[in-house]
């Protein structure tokens, strides 16, 4: 005998911070296949986007990969008509720890309280993220050619200067080329601010369920996806297609 | 019949023409240059000055003695990315000092004399530029606030590279620069080439005599000096040729009147003050031996072989055989060491992420 399972809602995609908004989706009863892969993975350029094959995995991620496409029973990755929420190509830890190494610092007052500090122009700045990062907003792009893509700026767990500058700089360049993105925290918290602490998870580095599910309140809000019926049965998460019992 | 006996008959052969020169041939010279002084074997060296004390620096690096770059990129910057924003050229990021009286206002800068933002900051097209340094960041600053903290950090790291410094090696490249015909202040470039707009009320030509370069080389020293009592000073005059005189003659005989006050102020200091010291890489590229074989097809830029044989004399001559100065003897932070704590952190906040990912899994 088989259940039919309905199919998802969008695809969740990205980092780690693709958890907490999955965890959203799931409390607003949104049915979503998540493929979440280490920032590192992104970093090291372990995933990428092939013309014809879609999003491929290479090393250590090929099979995270083609295990997630097998489990959904996805031909390719994105799946056509499916929209993606994409959270991905900002990692700043992978980045920023090694450009402050030296007090490298993108902030006056920053720079000024530190005389060991070296103040870092934005030109410079953007050049160093756009180094590390224009591949993925590449991957963004074509992401977006192919099906509905929401980029979700990861929250800010930090004010301080570099973290906010890179993170907003990152997204002020996918803005620039072309790709919708949503950036929940500034909604809850103001520009620039960090994420307050109910909506912290507890390793302190990432959004909670609550935060979840308020940023997928606003992505519903901004009419990237449709919310569900208030009476919709809350699904248990989908995992694949069709499930022979 | 004996020898007459004059201060020329025991004299060594370097001190002739014919066994010096002629008969050694190019790149059979020796002896052209002993340091005044013995070094400390991990003695540090901050390097500044026109366009070819960037092969000094190199070089330096390249032998893995202790070059300073107060002003480094940030780590793991793309190298092409550091080198367009002039990163790791010289000890700070200057950008090339032409003349004496730009050392001496950078020395200022340094010290605390002359505040950040006191020399002007060009703006185009809503760019901004600093006047001292127009082509250092690719397009200018976004905001002359930018521009005017860059500079500051710049000051800041010079005087870090003066003051951890053992040898400060100077360059001198011309003598003619541009002014403000008011203030004073001297350019690295003349307004309106690379950045700025040319104002002929504003903007003073000046080609440097003896007696100014040498009363800014001299300011220059006391303000070193300020900033590192114990501090040596080496002088090159860098064998590269105007690009073009504003002196109303010809390029041929303006390089050669300045590259001959730069060498005369040179050789004056050195006389003057046993904490100054010349090194002849002038010399080794425009002296007769060469017959200009060491310039390229430009009859300007110095060939990587003459580049070579100016450093090949340079550590010959270099006198690392002092004690170590230095605890730990290196130049700057423990890089390697830096790097793989944080990349300890990296690994362990990246274990603590894999985790989260797997818990998704997780329906229980």
């Amino acid at each position: 005998m088989s259940i039919e399972v309905a199919p998802p809602d969008a695809i969740v995609l990205g980092d780690s911070h693709a958890i907490a908004l999955q965890e959203g989706c799931d409390r607003l009863g949104l049915r979503t296949a998540i493929l979440s892969l280490s920032g590192n993975f992104w970093h090291m350029g372990l995933v990428r986007f092939n013309p014809s094959r879609g999003i491929v995995g290479r090393g250590a991620a090929q099979a995270r990969v083609n295990g997630f496409k097998a489990q959904n029973g996805f031909e390719k990755l994105p799946h056509p008509g499916l929209p993606v929420i994409a959270t991905f190509g900002f990692h700043l830890g992978r980045i920023l720890p090694m450009f402050g190494i030296d007090g490298h610092r993108t902030r006056q007052e920053e720079f000024d309280a530190d005389c060991g500090a070296h103040f870092v122009s934005r030109g410079m700045m953007r050049a160093y993220a756009r180094a590390f990062r224009q591949a993925h907003i590449d991957m963004l792009k074509r992401l977006s050619r192919q099906v509905p893509t929401l980029l979700v700026a990861p929250p800010l767990m930090s004010e301080e200067g570099n973290m906010v500058d890179f993170r907003n700089g990152i997204l002020a360049m996918m803005q620039e080329a072309g790709i919708a993105t949503l950036d929940p925290c500034a909604e809850i918290a103001g520009t620039g601010r960090a994420l307050p602490d109910a909506l912290r998870a507890p390793d302190n580095n990432h959004g909670n369920a609550d935060y979840g599910a308020l940023a997928v309140e606003l992505l519903c809000g901004a009419g990237f996806i449709a919310r569900p019926e208030a009476d919709a049965v809350q699904p248990a998460r989908f995992r694949s297609a069709r499930r022979t019992t | 019949m004996p020898q007459k006996t004059n201060p020329y008959s025991d004299l060594p052969q370097e001190a002739f023409w014919r066994s010096g020169v002629a008969e050694a041939g190019v790149f059979g010279l020796a002896g052209l240059w002993r340091s005044r002084w013995s070094l400390p074997q991990d003695a540090r060296f901050s390097t500044y000055g026109s366009c070819f004390a960037q092969h000094i620096s190199r070089a330096l690096v390249e032998r893995g003695l202790n070059w300073l770059n107060a002003e480094p990129a940030p780590r793991r910057t793309p190298h092409d990315l550091a080198r367009e924003y002039n990163y790791g050229i010289f000890s700070a990021r200057t950008g090339n000092v032409y003349t004496a009286a730009q050392l001496r206002l950078l020395l200022q800068l340094a010290s605390g004399e002359v505040a950040p933002d006191a020399p002007e900051i060009w703006e185009e097209n809503g760019r901004h530029f600093d006047s001292l340094r127009p082509a250092i960041e690719p397009g200018g600053f976004d905001s002359a606030r930018e521009a005017i903290l860059s500079r500051a950090s710049m000051a800041r790291a010079v005087a870090r590279s003066v003051g951890r410094a053992d040898v400060f090696v100077f360059t001198l490249g011309l003598t003619e620069g541009w002014e403000n015909a008011e203030t004073g202040q001297p350019y690295a470039l003349c307004p309106g080439t690379l950045a700025g707009a040319f104002d002929a009320e504003r903007h003073a030509f000046r080609n440097y005599g003896f007696a100014r370069v040498e009363a800014d080389m001299r300011a220059a020293l006391a303000l070193l000096r300020g900033l590192n009592p114990a501090i040596r000073v080496l002088l090159t005059v860098s064998p590269v040729p105007l690009t073009a005189t504003a002196s109303g003659g010809h390029v041929l005989v303006a390089t050669t009147y300045s590259k001959s006050v730069l060498r005369a102020v040179a050789g004056e200091l050195q006389a003057a003050d046993e904490g100054v010291d010349y090194f002849p890489s002038y010399e080794i590229i425009t002296g007769a031996p060469t017959r200009g074989a060491f310039y390229a097809p430009n009859l300007r830029s110095v060939e990587p072989v003459g580049v070579a044989q100016v450093m090949g004399h340079f550590f010959a001559g270099l006198r690392l055989d002092g004690a170590k100065a230095h605890e730990g003897g290196a130049a700057g932070p423990d890089e390697a060491a830096d790097e793989a704590a944080v990349e300890a952190a990296m690994a362990a906040e990246e274990l603590v992420c894999e985790e989260m990912v797997l818990e998704a899994f997780n329906e229980h």
